[in-house]
């Protein structure tokens, strides 16, 4: 059995609609709805340790799905079961074995230093004094959190209590952990340093890290294994390697800029796309010839000034998928 | 002054509007309004029934209490905690260098909440006291034009007090509580709670040297005939030397107000 | 037990938050303790002028309003901060976070949202009580004192659990409640007195479905050996089963509005 399992789960809000035409008492009294399918027929499965990249465009069902998984809503149709466990019925259960961060919403308490968040957290989730003691030094230190954890909150900067965050998230050492846009509107160096923990901690204590997020960097570092949404369905779940196969297209582009005016090379695997005087652009298929073997194919033969591949990156990718 | 005239119906148009779109603020208005109006009734009809105190009658004593809400529905502007919020967010700062009056700005939003309160509590509460409970008349037409006049003294005097409590969130780090302590003062010493002819003698005496008795007690005991005739004047101007004495005081405070902001930033 | 520790812990922390800002804390105490002094005070002047309220004399309607105040400080305490809350509760994601911890939401929300301002009313009303206490004829048994305890107790159980009742649509509605506001206002406004100063429906509603006489009224005078109300006399032995009755009440109202809890939108 898997650590979270979904299957052919559906969420429908319920949105009150206001018609002009029908009195207000009646509008009162027998009050009309439309539905919205916000997660439809979703099915996957993630085991432990697993760290998964939850993407979609904004209203996809992202936070809905991530909700349904800590018990906040109960799925329309289909079963959610988490630690094999229905988690709406078990909520309790298990939120000591589960961590959140939902955006930019703090947790910590605000007039207080951040050590004192941690000591509440402790009795909260009914930790032991040892393991306490040594999980928090230890997210202390891959956070460099010492120089703020006697700090009041309300000091902090953005950056800082994020971090604070993401530590008290992983301070009763969850087993699974839901990060609803954890990157949002911090600085390259704080993005970079979480990354790095993220990384570092699901390889050593092997939590399982279900991310949602809009920062392709964020992906393309964390995420070992994407799982895409957009209008409530699934439309990929798979390895990152494998979407970028799946989604880039079949060919990349290499453009060179030769010290001399030269003609246009001919190969069997170089479909011409441009030529102008010592600047030339040729289409090629992944399938034919690898980037290094079309690099060293051109630089062989002329000397050259510049040479460029481009492909599709994510941001360009997810752009086509969105926009579909 | 065209100009400030302008600005003050604007400011209430717009506050009206505002309140209108809340049909459950109307409801509770009114609601709180007939509350108070017949806890006030029930406690005092209840009081009577058991003896007389004071030479008065329930239904002086029913005439004091409402046009007494319905007045201080007028007067019960919370400048401390406007001006505090100012001070605190930094606001105060941009509302001083507009081209308009900051107490004008502050009176005006004032009044805008006061109208909409007398349309949804006042005259509910009004009409509701004629015709159930029967309120005394003034006592002639000369009667009620000085009730007015002392009515309008009245209100600038405890305008005038409140700012000057309001002034104190300058030096304090916190604003909330100056309501309270204002509130204190008018029940205690200004006739809020109990007119001031059930008051022991002793505190009676403290009253009168005081300027809170002088807001909303004054222009009552001169509707009701309370003060002789005689000496209505003499109120009247010792309401005019109050006036006086708070306005001195609170250009003072606020002058200091003002250097200790610009000097130090707020 | 876990649950009470960490409550307590919570409150702790809260009360630790509090305290950064001393001066804050402190001007709110002051300006409780004048502003519900001098409420008591004029209380007792108005009845003292008259003699006795519907039979009751001064200190006996200052040791009612102090327990009816004591026992809404009590349950305000906890319960205030949640019911303003609850509004945006559902629309700032903080139910959300209720959620996801390993105990009950609402016991969560409640600790973190405990207000420990109301010290100060328990403070002024315990002065209150001893002033009462000290000048009523009551012979003080073990059991009065056992009882004086439980009414104050169940008190503040009645008025919590009618607080979240009223205020809990807010949750669904997403503003403020209108059965919210009705409560304030009677709370407010009417019971601090006997409530047999009022007409007989008044009194019967205020003892089946809006059971506020349960609150001090009724047991207070088991206390004072009296036999008032429209019921038969063991009415004023009622409260602790009321109180039971509306925790049974509260908690079916917050599972039924939880149970289709949607959270705000994607």
């Amino acid at each position: 059995m898997s650590q979270i399992n979904l299957s052919e789960v559906t969420k429908d809000y319920k949105i009150r609609i206001r018609n002009n035409n029908r009195s207000k008492i009646a509008d009162f009294f027998r009050p009309q709805y439309d539905i919205k399918r916000a997660v439809d027929n979703v099915n996957f499965s993630v085991e432990p340790g697993e760290m998964v990249g939850y993407i979609g465009p904004n209203g996809a069902g992202k936070s809905t799905t991530i909700k349904m998984l800590t018990g906040i809503l109960t799925p329309t149709g289909g079963q959610v079961s988490v630690f094999g466990r229905d988690p709406c019925r078990n909520r309790k259960k298990n939120a000591l074995k589960m961590g959140v961060v939902f955006g930019q919403r703090s947790q910590l308490l605000w007039d207080l230093p951040v050590q004192d968040t941690f000591e509440l957290f402790k009795t909260m989730y009914k930790m032991e004094q040892g393991i306490f003691t040594k999980q928090r030094d230890r997210l202390v230190e891959m956070l460099d959190m010492s120089g703020f954890i006697a700090q009041a909150v309300r000091q902090l900067s953005l950056g800082q209590r994020m971090r604070a965050n993401l530590a008290l998230c992983f301070l009763h050492q969850p087993e699974v952990v839901y990060l609803d846009e954890p990157t949002i509107g911090l600085d390259v160096l704080v993005k970079e340093r979480i990354r790095d923990f993220l990384k570092q901690i699901n390889k050593e204590q092997g939590t399982t890290i279900l991310l949602t997020t809009h920062d392709t960097q964020d992906i393309e570092q964390i995420a070992e294994r994407l799982i895409l949404i957009d209008n409530g369905q699934l439309l990929f779940d798979g390895g990152r390697e494998s979407f970028h196969k799946q989604y880039q297209g079949t060919e990349f582009m290499i453009e060179i800029e030769f010290v001399n005016p030269t003609a246009e090379l001919v190969h069997k695997n170089f479909r011409t796309h441009k030529v102008e005087g010592n600047r030339h652009s040729y289409w090629v298929p992944y399938s034919k010839m690898g980037r290094g073997e079309a690099i060293s194919y051109v630089a062989n033969d002329h000397p050259v000034a510049d040479i460029k591949v481009s492909e599709l990156g994510l941001e360009d990718i997810l752009k086509n998928i969105y926009a579909e | 002054m065209v100009y400030s005239i302008k600005l003050y119906t604007q400011i209430i148009a717009k506050e009206a509007q505002r309140f209108f779109t809340y049909r459950v603020n109307i409801l509770s208005g009114c609601l709180t309004a007939l509350f108070m109006l017949g806890a006030r009734y029930a406690l005092w009809a209840a009081l009577f029934a058991a003896g007389n105190a004071g030479q008065s009658s329930l239904a002086e004593t029913m005439t004091y209490f409402v046009i007494c809400d319905i007045i201080m529905i007028w007067l019960a502007s919370s400048y401390g905690n406007t001006i505090g919020e100012d001070i605190r967010s930094g606001d105060i700062a941009q509302k001083l260098i507009k081209p308009c009056s900051y107490h004008l700005m502050l009176v005006s939003s004032f009044h805008a909440t006061s109208m909409t309160s007398t349309l949804t509590r006042a005259l509910p509460m009004f009409i509701i006291a004629v015709i159930f409970i029967g309120l005394l008349p003034p006592a002639s037409v000369v009667t009620l034009f000085v009730f007015l006049l002392s009515v309008i003294l009245g209100a600038v005097i405890y305008s005038l007090i409140d700012l000057i409590i309001s002034y104190t969130a300058f030096w304090l780090t916190d604003y909330w509580c100056l309501s309270w302590f204002k509130r204190a003062l008018f029940v205690l010493f200004g006739g809020l709670a109990l007119p001031l002819w059930f008051y022991p003698g002793w505190l009676y005496e403290v009253c009168k040297y005081l300027p809170f008795q002088y807001t909303i007690y004054t222009p009552l005991a001169v509707y009701l005939g309370r003060i002789p005739s005689g000496q209505v004047v003499f109120s009247i101007a010792l309401q005019l030397l109050w006036i006086c004495i708070l306005f001195l005081l609170e250009r003072i405070i606020w002058m200091y107000a003002k250097h200790k902001m610009t000097v130090q930033g707020g | 037990m876990h649950t009470f520790l960490l409550f307590c812990k919570i409150v702790k922390y809260r009360f630790r938050s509090i305290i950064e800002y001393p001066g804050a804390f402190i001007g709110g105490l002051a300006a409780q303790w004048l502003a519900y002094g001098i409420e008591m005070m004029m209380l007792f002047l108005i009845v003292w002028n008259f003699g006795t309220l519907a039979g009751w004399v001064p200190e006996e309607v200052i040791f009612l309003y102090a327990l009816w105040l004591l026992s809404y400080a009590i349950a305000a305490s906890f319960t205030f901060n949640i019911c303003r809350n609850f509004p945006q509760m559902a629309i700032n994601g903080s139910l959300d976070e209720a959620f996801i911890r390993p105990m009950s939401p609402i016991v969560y929300l409640i600790a973190t949202t405990y207000n420990l301002g109301y010290i100060s009313h328990i403070m002024i009303t315990t002065a209150a009580l001893i002033f009462s206490i000290s000048r009523l004829t009551v012979v003080w048994s073990v059991l009065n004192w056992f009882w004086l305890f439980l009414l104050i107790i169940t008190g503040a159980v009645i008025q919590g659990c009618m607080m979240l009742i009223c205020d809990m649509p807010a949750l669904r509605t997403r503003s403020q409640s209108p059965t919210g506001m009705f409560f304030w206002d009677v709370n407010w406004w009417l019971i601090q007195y006997p409530i047999s100063i009022y007409p007989r429906p008044v009194q019967l509603l205020f003892t089946s479905i809006l059971p506020f006489g349960f609150i001090g009224f009724y047991p207070v005078q088991v206390l004072l050996g009296k036999q008032e109300g429209i019921l038969p006399e063991i009415t004023i032995w009622l409260s602790p089963v009321v109180a039971v009755m509306l925790i049974f009440i509260t908690v079916l109202c917050w599972r039924g509005l939880t149970s289709r809890y949607e959270s705000a939108g994607t």
